[in-house]
């Protein structure tokens, strides 16, 4: 379980993010949207620890922010919206970077397998550095895989948080990774990834969390999320829902001309 | 059609693997060479030939005994010691900036020592003769290497805000640090004597002459603990070249990580600089040479980097020793010499390396 609890991020003593709550479960995937400088990014960051926040986060009842690196790479996956590599590592040396000293650190073809998944499996041998920005976001995703393999195991369920994952992805692979984060989620894990892409969060996602300006505007099923009046003012432009009534998803906000 | 490409995969990814063991099997043999060699190359006359002969009848002439033991041996054990130490800071300091052309210098080291022994030959000669004797020819290596660690620890203080040490304030800290550093030897330069400017400029160039058991024993407990615990850092070092935050998020204590680094490779360079005064290049070549031949895996990297950086500063010296026969050329120089073109090798082959 994620447990978000009234945090406030200030970065350069600007805040950036205020009064946000929020809960996550183990076997759901929820989606953080809103407009560009929303405090999407923001949120994942406080979530993952990465930026001092007042307020409280816990993940399976472990203080973010307290908790030692070990202890929460034992529990809990990133993937950043880009990832710049130092030196020239391989595709494959890259993934196993994500193998961690415990649970997995004896499956020797984890990183195959994963790589496998995002259809990368040509390109094992490559430098990463070589690779095209996409293919490197699905590497990242492998590697993140790698170090959660088992969505569930000790000490409860596993996490990924996603900053971003189809960002610089073609349509099929946007479908892909969605579908991968999906699966996990599925399996008992949990997944927390910021999008950009409202379509994919509503047919992917069983929890939309609503940011504008730096406030939690709404939380909850996508199509309680995703009506005219919110995204309208969210986005700050006139936005319609469309409904397929085949799916029986949300789809398609579509913009009207003004 | 997949179990094909998982066996292919597998061993395209072992290959490096495979190599990097390889060499460290052939890094280990050029040791053993070079290290022979070095023992049977002198100024006195005591020569290959008659180490085999001693190692086959056993016997030794009580003077090639004394050169061999008291001369050789020790400069043997200094030239792997402190090769080996300038190597794997250079790895490490490469691996915690990210960069691979950052050098052992970038945490204040050489700037710091410099100052230090400057201020040791030049004041020292100031100094209550008893105290100078008492110190005997240690004061010059002891106040390059408290100036040298005084230098990188003041420079980690600048850059550690909240508990966090910011690698980018340390590289623009280290360049001010180092130019107020060279300023104040400047000074000291100026004040000096014709005799004390000649001790500076050999000092700077960096020599293995005078090695002994004493400093020996001194560099030692500095550098060997850097070079054998430096291994359990590769992992550290591997995550952290995807950025800080994802190595934290892969479970790397990341501040305790550079904190032990940097001091480290103040230690291990602090020591090396002291006892044998500049050397350059070998921290920026080596561990290049072996990133291109067997890649950047730091678990690979870190150990052969040791034994690369021990047999080319073993040969170096060599060269030192023999190339101006009876006198001595300064082994910087002859690292510089075969190191620069290198480095310029690397900088021309790889445009766009440098990623800052």
């Amino acid at each position: 379980m994620l447990q978000v609890e009234n945090i406030c991020v200030a970065l350069n003593r600007r805040p950036v993010l205020c009064g946000v709550s929020l809960t996550a479960r183990p076997g759901t995937l929820t989606a953080i949207v809103g407009p560009n400088g929303s405090g999407k990014t923001t949120l994942l960051r406080a979530l993952i620890g990465e930026v001092a926040y007042q307020g409280k986060v816990t993940l399976n009842g472990l203080d973010v922010a307290r908790a030692k690196a070990w202890q929460l790479a034992a529990i809990r996956a990133v993937m950043a919206q880009e990832t710049q590599l130092a030196f020239p590592f391989t595709v494959l040396e890259v993934i196993r970077l994500g193998l961690s000293m415990g649970e997995n650190a004896d499956a020797r073809d984890l990183p195959q397998r994963a790589l496998a998944e995002v259809g990368l499996l040509h390109h094992a041998a490559r430098n990463y550095q070589d690779l095209s920005g996409g293919e490197r976001q699905r590497v990242q995703l492998a590697r993140a895989l790698v170090q959660v393999w088992n969505p569930v195991g000790a000490g409860g369920a596993r996490w990924l948080f996603l900053d971003e994952p189809v960002a610089s992805l073609d349509l099929g692979h946007q479908l892909q990774v969605m579908r991968l984060a999906r699966r996990f989620a599925d399996a008992g894990g949990g997944v927390v990834a910021v999008m950009h892409d409202l379509n994919l969060s509503a047919m992917f996602a069983d929890k939309l969390a609503l940011l504008a300006e730096g406030a939690l505007v709404a939380a909850g099923r996508p199509d309680t999320v995703l009506t005219d009046a919110l995204l309208s003012n969210a986005y700050g432009c006139p936005i319609r829902i469309n409904a397929l009534p085949s799916h029986g998803t949300w789809l398609l906000p579509q913009a009207v001309a003004s | 059609m997949l179990s094909l490409a998982l066996g292919r995969s597998r061993s395209t990814g072992g290959e490096r693997e495979a190599r990097a063991a390889l060499m460290l099997r052939a890094l280990i043999g050029l040791l053993l060479v070079v290290s022979v060699l070095s023992l049977g190359t002198g100024a006195a006359g005591l020569n290959l030939a008659d180490l085999a002969h001693a190692a086959i009848k056993g016997e030794l002439s009580t003077r090639d005994q004394v050169i061999l033991w008291n001369i050789r041996l020790p400069r043997l054990a200094m030239g792997l010691l402190i090769g080996a130490a300038l190597a794997v800071s250079g790895a490490l300091m490469q691996g915690l900036f990210r960069n691979p052309l950052a050098d052992p210098g970038i945490v204040g080291v050489g700037a710091g020592a410099g100052l230090g022994a400057v201020l040791a030959i030049v004041v020292g000669g100031l100094l209550p003769a008893g105290i100078a004797v008492h110190f005997g020819g240690q004061l010059v290596p002891l106040a390059a290497f408290l100036g040298g660690w005084g230098a990188t620890l003041l420079l980690y203080r600048l850059a550690t805000r909240g508990g966090h040490t910011s690698v980018a304030n340390m590289l623009l800290a280290g360049i001010a640090l180092g130019a107020l550093a060279g300023a104040f030897t400047g000074i000291l330069v100026y004040l000096a004597d014709d005799k004390q400017l000649r001790d500076l400029t050999f000092w700077s160039m960096g020599s293995l002459a005078g090695a002994g058991w004493g400093k020996l024993a001194t560099a030692l407990p500095l550098i060997l603990p850097v070079l054998l615990f430096s291994p359990l850092m590769a992992r550290g070092l591997n995550a952290l070249a995807l950025g800080e935050a994802q190595a934290a998020h892969l479970g790397i204590e990341v501040e305790r990580l550079k904190q032990l680094i940097i001091l480290g490779v103040a230690a291990a360079t602090g020591a090396a600089v002291a006892v044998a005064g500049g050397i350059g290049f070998i921290g920026i070549v080596v561990p290049h040479l072996l990133r291109i031949s067997t890649g950047p895996n730091h678990r690979y990297l870190l150990p052969n980097a040791a034994l690369l950086g021990a047999s080319l500063l073993v040969g170096a010296d060599m060269i030192a020793r023999t190339i101006v026969a009876p006198a001595e050329l300064p082994i910087g120089i002859v690292t510089a010499v075969l190191g620069a073109p290198v480095f310029l090798w690397i900088l021309m082959r790889r445009q766009g390396l440098v990623g800052i």
